[in-house]
């Protein structure tokens, strides 16, 4: 199975940086893992942990967050309220044992097509050494 | 207080006749007091959630008038001083261990200012997760503090309301459940069987009160110690015209002896919440009609967004080959979780609701205190911090970052 085994993350980019980001990325022709489904926000800020929580459980075995660098925020400071929800969301995930490796939150401003390319490349070989996410299998859910 | 017209009412929670439980009640009426047992070791409804329901209706600019208090505190004072020589600072002096604890300074004259129309205030006696609850709610915009004087009272913990009633069936002889429990909480033999809240609780102290009533390092069969904390406290006292009791030297060892032994509690815990989860919640969503701190009107999980087509039911179900009925199980709690951890004041009532039996209340402590330590809050510690998902830091919580 592992062999076979390509991680899907779902990446969740703010519209201004990461997103813009990734479209650099895109038309600078650079190479990365083709696991990424990425979900365009106006602002990190505005994600809500329950779609996180839905792509953990919905089969995602990685969840990107992405925004603008600290102090760049097209809202001021969207990103860092971004950064307590994340705090919040891997301090639940982790008291829970629920993997809280596999949400990664990181800046990706929109000249940073490489950074963005490494990132997904960085995130799909770890991925890859942890295995694909159990959440979803589980009676749980 | 009341007799005096300090406070037009007090939420303090009374005996019920058969004594079996205890209830919270809103008296008016000084005589009305016989039953009152502030120090109960039951615990049936977090309080806070009843004081905020008494704010409907109630508009910000009536609520931010000048401090009755104050306002009143002459009048009282002068009743306080005629009153002095029959009732010598009930506090320092008799009190006794369960009951008749309320500092109710006899006045014959009982007179009460009533002249002008203003904002009523009302005492709310309340246990330290009530009030960690309470100021929670308030800076939520939930409630109003204005009307209300907090006296929050030290708690060793709390009996579920079932244990307390057994308890209690059994003293037949009329030996009181309150009395047996202080004595060994006193004694440093903090009773087994409290809730699973309690037995993780580090905060056993008031937080937040106007009032405080200290039991911890007392000899509570003599006396329990009575603080002002705030100014509105200090009105009070002003008024009743009370002098704060020293504080006892043997307090901060309990206190810390308490805690310490509460943490280790908490350590030793490793509960599987997925297992418990999968195995036990029956979805009947009870935690969240009885938590304090969840607040909404409409709940995101009534609305229309977790209600699906068929097509989707298939879709996933086809995806894993299988789905479990009703979907959005585990989604309701981690979201609960996200959206309450940050004001959790884990008081545990989402554990006393469950009719399975599932200890959320560990797990909300557990889960609750990491939130907050990384956002270096804590729920209820004073009205003057700010909510922490509102707010933050430039340099901070680098560690979240990838």
């Amino acid at each position: 199975m592992s062999e076979q085994f390509e991680p899907k993350i779902v990446a969740f980019l703010c519209n201004w940086c990461s997103y813009a980001g990734a479209d650099l990325a895109g038309t600078s022709r650079m190479q990365y893992p083709p696991n990424v489904r990425i979900i365009r926000l106006m602002c990190s800020g505005g994600l809500d942990p329950v779609y996180v929580f839905r792509a953990l459980m919905g089969g995602a075995d990685g969840v990107l967050i992405g925004g603008c660098h600290p102090g760049d925020c097209h809202y001021t400071n969207g990103n860092y309220k971004a950064r307590r929800r994340v705090a919040v969301l891997k301090n639940i995930l982790r008291e829970l044992g629920i993997g809280e490796d596999r949400v990664w939150l990181r800046w990706i401003s929109a000249s940073e097509g490489g950074r963005f390319a490494e990132t997904i490349s960085e995130m799909v070989a770890k991925l890859k050494e942890k295995g694909p996410n159990p959440l979803p299998q589980s009676w749980a859910v | 207080m009341l007799s005096q017209g300090v406070v037009d009412g007090i939420l303090v929670p009374q005996e019920i006749p058969s004594r079996k439980t205890v209830v919270q009640t809103l008296v008016s009426d000084p005589a009305k007091l016989e039953g009152v047992n502030p120090f109960a070791p039951v615990f049936g409804v977090n309080s806070a959630r009843v004081v905020a329901k008494m704010c409907v209706g109630l508009t910000s600019a009536s609520a931010s008038q000048a401090s009755p208090a104050a306002a009143q505190s002459a009048t009282a004072a002068e009743q306080a001083k005629a009153g002095a020589a029959d009732a010598p600072a009930p506090e320092g002096g008799a009190t006794q261990t369960t009951a008749e604890n309320r500092p109710s300074v006899e006045s014959p004259e009982g007179a009460t200012a009533t002249e002008q129309p203003r904002t009523p205030l009302i005492g709310v006696v309340l246990r330290p997760c009530e009030s960690r609850a309470l100021v929670e709610l308030a800076k939520l915009q939930q409630v109003s503090l204005d009307p209300f004087l907090i006296i929050g009272v030290d708690c060793w913990g709390t009996y579920s309301i079932q244990d307390y009633a057994e308890k209690a069936g059994k003293n037949a002889n009329g030996s009181s459940v309150t009395a047996e429990f202080l004595q060994q909480a006193q004694a440093g033999k903090v009773p087994a069987e409290l809730r699973n809240a309690c037995r993780v609780c580090q905060y056993p102290t008031p937080a937040c009160a106007d009032v405080a009533v200290h039991l911890f390092g007392e000899d509570i069969t003599r006396q329990v110690s009575v603080h002002a904390l705030s100014e509105k406290g200090k009105d009070v006292f002003g008024a009743l015209g009370l002098q704060a009791t020293q504080e006892s030297s043997g307090r901060e060892n309990a206190v810390t002896s308490l805690r310490a032994a509460r943490k280790q509690t908490a350590a030793d815990d490793n509960l599987n919440f997925l297992e418990t989860i999968a195995t036990l919640c029956i979805n009947c969503r009870n935690c969240r009609a009885v938590c304090p701190i969840c607040y909404c009107r409409q709940c995101v999980f009534d609305g229309r967004v977790f209600e699906y087509t068929m097509d989707k039911y298939l879709n996933w179900s086809g995806k894993k080959g299988m789905l479990r009925m009703p979907p959005d199980k585990l989604l309701f709690h981690l979201t609960r979780m996200s959206h309450v951890s940050a004001s959790c004041v884990a008081c545990g009532q989402c554990e006393a609701a469950c009719p399975s039996g599932i200890p959320l209340g560990r797990f909300y402590q557990r889960v609750s205190s990491a939130v907050q330590e990384a956002l270096g809050y804590q729920a209820g510690r004073s009205i003057d911090d700010e909510l922490p998902l509102t707010t933050f830091r430039d340099d901070e919580l680098s560690a979240v970052e990838d």
